[in-house]
């Protein structure tokens, strides 16, 4: 089967990194499936993503639905007659201290982000297995190797949806056809942060200088031509994945201090849901603008330092706990 | 430890030991048990004539055959040790012994436990004319006694079906022993194996056959389970004299001995001594007895077939795939493997035929059918057509498929012998192995279900 033949679904497609999935895919497949809450937005995605010649059926669903979901994937092959990519990138966020924030709204992010992408998972599976393969690419985030103040919820399902990939990438080894990659974006220019549910007080604003959306698309359709384990999207992910499994302590310390200052502009704002029950009416596109201007310059600098500090400090720590063992061993030897 | 060489692996107790002991150990069973490493032989036999398919039949019965002279030093024990032999062991919640029937081999399968024949078959080399039965049994006689002096825990029954088994029975004498008692390899493995508490299960096939009584446990089968009746065989017939006119027979019905009594059927039948004895031997050692009674070796077909579809939905398999299989082609490891369901026909016949409809007219349809056949060699009483099987396969919603070569050579196409198992491996589909049913969910399949007809599940009392 060709590429040009496959079938792809992407939950979460009605705006940000789904979206730009959407319309990349729409040039290369020949059936898509546009899954997200908002069937407007969906509808109109279908059209322009019809326009780059795939066909495309829309579902209106709750990812924390799961026998809705199930349903998208029946539907799916019953239009199509198979799956061969599922992208699960629905997720939703909110920021708030975590004694703060009311167990609800973190309940809720962890059902959209975690139990969403488990149910894609188990959505799909019975049908990768009976085709005798299928990609599967689940979107996590580089905080699906670190913590982050304010954002236990996201961080925590992020965690999750990084170790749901990894437990039934083992479980499907018996099938060669079967690939499980996960994906892991730093900050992104979407509308998501401005849609979160915010218990900060003030106003959310990407830490750094956010990735296009689009960049993160290219990246899982990376992945579906040539499945890979874990795949980290823009150099500071990549360094922030890589000093959070050299140096953890150190870049825990580096997030509360620094990132947390970055992530939060001096502008007070009242607590908000967000779009964690309702989505927003705001919103449906790739990018959300966060790349322009003078701010935009400022966080390029500051993410600059701070990738370089992270790696820096983790140099540092290797070297010390190198230098730790060393003497151990000497200590050990003269004994 | 091999088969005895006195064994025929042809056969249905033989080549399905096979494939149930071949799943417990998690192993595929291709080329119905036989090497691998035959099976280009095999699929060359397609480019034979017919004359030639029929003699290379004969050819490869005539390898397993005995000599008559070897029938007084047969030590049937050997047999047990070697069926026990070919389980993994390991303790086991339950225990089948008795009959043989295919849909048996995935109810063992599903439930993951082994299964003890108590029925096997020695061909011995002998020629007769296939259509004369009294002359096959006179035959018959000397051997089948010396092979009961030197065996006084079976009983024998001498079977002769000029019909489904006209080439082979011309060159083989078919007997088929039933233990009339566990033996010591049997209780020594259902000792080491089976749970404290643990259930023996008694495969008890009631089909039963008009026989002629040769001594205290010695009977002569004329006929046997397929195409034709056992009227027909006993009486003759329209489609009896036909028969015999294709095949250029001196006579128009076959002229058996007198039958003068009912006995287990040869192949499938359950003799009873057997369970008495596990009754025994359950009461001593505090094991519980079951009962799996069926009038005929294909009426579980439809409850298996049934279990496995329920298992997979539980299992959220979306596969909707029937696999027909028939006599000894099946497989049970591919069979799970590709969440396919399955559909034990007894042979290639009539009856067979007129089963897998009823099943089908009864179910939702399926996806996808695949259908394998069993090939003799002989256009028997009571074969059906080729397009009669189109038709089974055309039932599908999807996708219907033989899984030999060419259908219109049915049933002359031995070649599927080497090729069923990888037709299944062709499936894409791949499902994780799955753990053991337990006999309790059986029950509860069963008790939701409600009574399948012909089959009976009991529970015996055995009093302690």
């Amino acid at each position: 089967m060709g590429k040009r033949d496959r079938v792809v679904v992407v939950t979460g497609a009605s705006s940000g990194i789904g979206r730009a999935c959407a319309l990349r895919f729409a040039e290369r497949v020949g059936g898509l499936v546009l899954v997200a809450r908002r069937a407007a937005a969906l509808e109109e995605l279908a059209t322009e993503c019809r326009g780059r010649g795939s066909e495309v059926l829309v579902a209106a669903v709750d990812v924390t639905d799961a026998e809705a979901v199930d349903r998208v994937a029946a539907q799916a092959v019953a239009r199509f007659g198979r799956v061969d990519v599922w992208v699960n990138n629905a997720a939703v966020n909110l920021y708030g201290r975590t004694e703060e924030v009311p167990a609800r709204l973190w309940h809720r992010v962890v059902q959209t982000n975690l139990f969403g992408t488990y149910h894609g998972v188990r959505a799909v599976l019975p049908w990768f297995r009976e085709q005798g393969g299928g990609t599967l690419i689940n979107v996590s985030s580089v905080l699906g190797h670190t913590g982050f103040p304010q954002q236990s919820a996201y961080a925590a399902s992020k965690h999750g949806i990084r170790a749901l990939g990894d437990c039934v990438r083992q479980e499907v080894r018996d099938v060669d056809g079967i690939s499980v990659c996960t994906v892991l974006p730093g900050p992104v220019d979407t509308p998501l942060f401005r849609v979160a549910g915010n218990w900060t007080g003030r106003r959310v604003v990407p830490p750094g200088q956010p990735v296009p959306a689009d960049r993160v698309a290219a990246a899982v359709l990376r992945c579906a031509d040539r499945p890979r384990r874990e795949v980290p999207v823009g150099g500071a992910s990549r360094a922030g994945v890589l000093a959070a499994r050299i140096a953890p302590g150190l870049v825990e310390r580096a997030g509360a201090r620094v990132l947390g200052r970055q992530h939060f502009a001096d502008e007070a704002t009242a607590p908000t849901e967000g779009n964690l029950f309702e989505p927003a009416d705001f919103g449906a596109r790739v990018d959300d603008g966060w790349r322009s201007g003078v701010d935009g310059r400022r966080r390029r600098g500051a993410k600059a330092l701070l990738g370089a500090g992270l790696l820096l400090g983790a140099a540092l720590v290797s070297a010390s706990r190198a230098a730790t063992t060393s003497r151990g061993r000497t200590r050990w030897a003269r004994r | 430890m091999s088969a005895p060489d006195f064994l025929a692996s042809f056969d249905s107790a033989s080549a399905m030991l096979t494939a149930t002991a071949r799943y417990l150990r998690g192993e595929q069973f291709p080329a119905l048990g036989q090497p691998t490493g035959l099976k280009p032989l095999v699929k060359l036999t397609d480019r034979l004539p017919r004359r030639l398919r029929e003699i290379a039949f004969i050819g490869s019965g005539m390898t397993e055959a005995v000599s008559s002279r070897r029938m007084r030093h047969i030590d049937v024990e050997r047999v047990n040790e070697w069926v026990v032999g070919e389980y993994p062991q390991r303790s086991y919640p339950a225990v089948v012994v008795g009959s043989s029937c295919g849909a048996l081999v995935h109810l063992c399968a599903a439930l993951g436990i082994p299964w003890l024949p108590q029925t096997f078959f020695i061909p011995v080399r002998q020629w007769v004319h296939p259509d004369d039965p009294t002359g096959a049994m006179r035959r018959g006689l000397r051997p089948g006694r010396a092979l009961l002096d030197a065996n006084p825990d079976i009983q024998l029954h001498h079977m002769h079906d000029a019909n489904q088994d006209r080439l082979m029975v011309r060159a083989l004498t078919y007997f088929r022993y039933k233990r009339r008692v566990l033996g010591p390899a049997y209780e020594r493995f259902l000792h080491s194996t089976l749970r404290p508490g643990g259930t023996i299960i008694i495969s008890d096939c009631r089909r039963r056959w008009r026989t002629t009584t040769l001594g205290s446990r010695h009977v002569f089968q004329h006929g046997a389970v397929g195409g034709a009746t056992e009227e027909e065989f006993h009486e003759g017939g329209d489609r009896v004299a036909e028969y015999l006119h294709r095949y250029d027979s001196p006579v128009r019905r076959w002229h058996g001995p007198e039958p003068d009594s009912v006995s287990p059927e040869a192949e499938w039948g359950f003799a009873p001594a057997l369970g008495e004895d596990i009754e025994r031997f359950a009461r001593q050692h505090g094991y519980q007895v079951r009962r799996l009674a069926f009038d005929t070796p294909a009426k579980p077909s439809p409850m298996v077939a049934d279990l496995y579809r329920w298992w997979y939905q539980r299992r959220r398999i979306p596969a909707n795939r029937l696999f027909v299989e028939s006599f000894i082609v099946l497989e049970p490891w591919w069979t799970l493997r590709t969440g396919t369901v399955p559909f034990w026909m007894t042979f290639n016949m009539d009856p067979s035929l007129r089963d897998v409809q009823n099943y089908l007219d009864d179910r939702e349809p399926f996806d996808d059918i695949d259908l394998s056949l069993f090939q003799h060699g002989v256009e028997a009483v009571g074969a059906p057509s080729s397009d009669d099987w189109r038709a089974v396969i055309a039932r599908a919603r999807r996708r219907g498929r033989y899984v030999g070569q060419d259908l219109d050579t049915y049933p002359y196409e031995m070649s599927i012998f080497a090729r069923y198992d990888e037709a299944l491996r062709e499936i894409p589909a791949r499902y994780p192995m799955p753990g053991a049913l337990t006999l309790d969910e059986f029950d509860g399949f069963l008790a939701e279900r409600g009574d399948y007809p012909g089959v009976r599940w009991e529970r015996l009392s055995v009093p302690a």
